[in-house]
């Protein structure tokens, strides 16, 4: 009987966790929205710093990263593509591999590397430094001050983030193919945009979304829970992590598996 | 505000019980907090600022049971107390002055231009103008204890809890924080509650011990409050 609720126990913590990082974000949404004596400009300056911090630091990161993947993705299907079609190939292999898959992913492990740690190392910190606790003394609600500018500004920065990485890493498929199939760029502007379809925007957009909530919370979440010990800093860090990294994944796997079925089942093979 | 009082209180963390069944009364004036070390003083301040809840019993605000409160409910009432730490409770990724004036902006208490003027003067007052711009970590454990101290009176708070409020000041900030609390015991503040070792201040002051203006029937586990 032990054995069984120990087996119980360990196999609910996961979702138990994950129940608690969600609420947490909307007890945050609620305290921002629902509170009467919100000092919104103090709230909207800690929101700016987080965009700034989460979007504009990341960029020259990003830039590298998806013009390195845009190029390489041509770069490694050129000698392809004359067996698939040629250059026409080119928009629905970049649509379907950067748009759909790699610019949502890589986007989102560049904010969980950079953004996570940085937010579970610092709402660690301001616990044990009682910054949280003087937040309250002084009126301050640490969830709508705190928590919901880095939730909200995360979010909004890993969209522009991924919207960013899907264009450069078009420019740099559109470089790269220059050497090897020479195309004007309006071209290659309508070969994109017909491989394009309303279905790849709504789950482009649905796994930016749910990773920056993913990322966001988790790491808010694991930041919150340290105690009065600086040494519980760096572990909850490592695991606001894995369990972010974990959780992006697994999700965009999840949402990437409906989509393609959604194809299947559009073509009537399924 | 009238007065403070507790009924019953007891207090668990952690499983551990830090006190138990305390009954208390704190008229107008200044109280000293005494007890032996480690015996849950700072523990008991802030649960008279509302930083904690009680485990059991009641706490009563100027005859409002504030006990059950949830960070809504005490929003207004937390307005009215001014809380310094023993250590730690500045921001770190703000500086001096944004630290003091982060409580005047965020509840609109003055005109921007007011809050700075009255944020600029205290920094003035604590010998921290030429540090102001600075973060906590950039500054002295002294500096730091002097922002903590400036920033619970920056409110003009009725109740005032200082934990350890003296530690580490220097002679000349400890003077300007005196003639700042004395002005402010003549103007709105009506409870200055502290627990402190300095005997300056404890014989510029003259508070009464806790128990000598209350009636302290339940104990601080580890040592009776004497």
């Amino acid at each position: 009987m032990v054995l069984v609720g120990w087996l119980g126990r360990r196999a609910l913590a996961p979702f138990q966790f994950v129940v608690e990082a969600f609420f947490l974000a909307y007890q945050a949404g609620r305290a921002f929205f629902v509170n009467e004596a919100q000092g919104f400009r103090a709230v909207l300056q800690v929101i700016a710093q987080q965009i700034y911090f989460t979007g504009f630091q990341a960029l020259p990161l990003i830039t590298v990263l998806s013009l390195a993947t845009g190029s390489l993705v041509i770069m490694q299907s050129t000698s392809q593509l004359s067996l698939l079609g040629g250059q026409r190939m080119m928009g629905s292999l970049l649509v379907a591999l950067v748009f759909r898959e790699l610019a949502p992913l890589m986007t989102a492990l560049v904010v969980v590397a950079r953004s996570g740690t940085a937010v579970a190392s610092e709402l660690g910190n301001m616990k044990v430094h009682r910054e949280i606790e003087a937040l309250e003394l002084m009126g301050i609600h640490p969830l709508s001050y705190v928590v919901f500018p880095r939730l909200f500004g995360g979010v909004v920065s890993l969209m522009c983030l991924g919207i960013y990485f899907a264009l450069i890493a078009f420019l740099g498929g559109f470089l790269v193919a220059q050497c090897f199939h020479p195309m004007s760029f309006t071209y290659f502007v309508d070969l994109i945009s017909a491989s394009l379809m309303p279905k790849d925007v709504f789950y482009f957009f649905l796994k930016i979304l749910s990773a920056g909530v993913w990322v966001f919370s988790i790491c808010c979440y694991y930041g919150l829970s340290v105690g009065r010990g600086s040494h519980e800093v760096p572990q909850v860090t490592t695991k606001a992590v894995v369990q972010s990294l974990l959780a992006v994944t697994g999700f965009q796997v999840i949402l990437s598996l409906f989509f393609y079925v959604g194809l299947l089942m559009d073509a009537g093979a399924l | 505000m009238e007065k403070i009082r507790l009924e019953e209180v007891s207090l668990s963390l952690a499983g551990k019980k830090i006190f138990e069944n305390l009954n208390l009364v704190l008229n107008q004036g200044i109280h000293r907090v005494v007890s032996g070390q480690a015996s849950g003083k700072s523990l008991f301040l802030q649960l008279l600022a509302g930083g904690l809840a009680p485990s059991t019993g009641r706490i009563f605000y100027g005859g409002v049971d504030v006990s059950a409160f949830c960070f809504e409910d005490w929003r207004e009432l937390r307005l009215k107390i001014g809380y310094g730490f023993d250590y730690g409770g500045l921001l770190n990724n703000r500086s001096l002055e944004e630290n003091l004036l982060l409580p005047l902006n965020y509840h609109n208490f003055f005109s921007p231009e007011e809050s700075e003027e009255r944020v600029l003067d205290f920094l003035e007052k604590f010998e921290l103008g030429a540090v102001k711009s600075l973060r906590p970590s950039e500054v002295t454990g002294s500096q730091r204890k002097a922002a903590v101290v400036a920033r619970a009176l920056l409110l003009r708070p009725e109740v005032l809890v200082l934990d350890d409020p003296t530690t580490g000041l220097r002679n000349s900030v400890k003077e300007s924080f005196f003639k700042e609390l004395e002005r402010e015991m003549h103007g709105g503040l009506s409870h200055l509650i502290y627990c402190s070792e300095d005997r300056e201040m404890n014989e510029r002051f003259k508070p009464a011990l806790i128990d000598c203006h209350g009636e302290m029937s339940g104990k601080m586990l580890g040592e009776t409050a004497a």
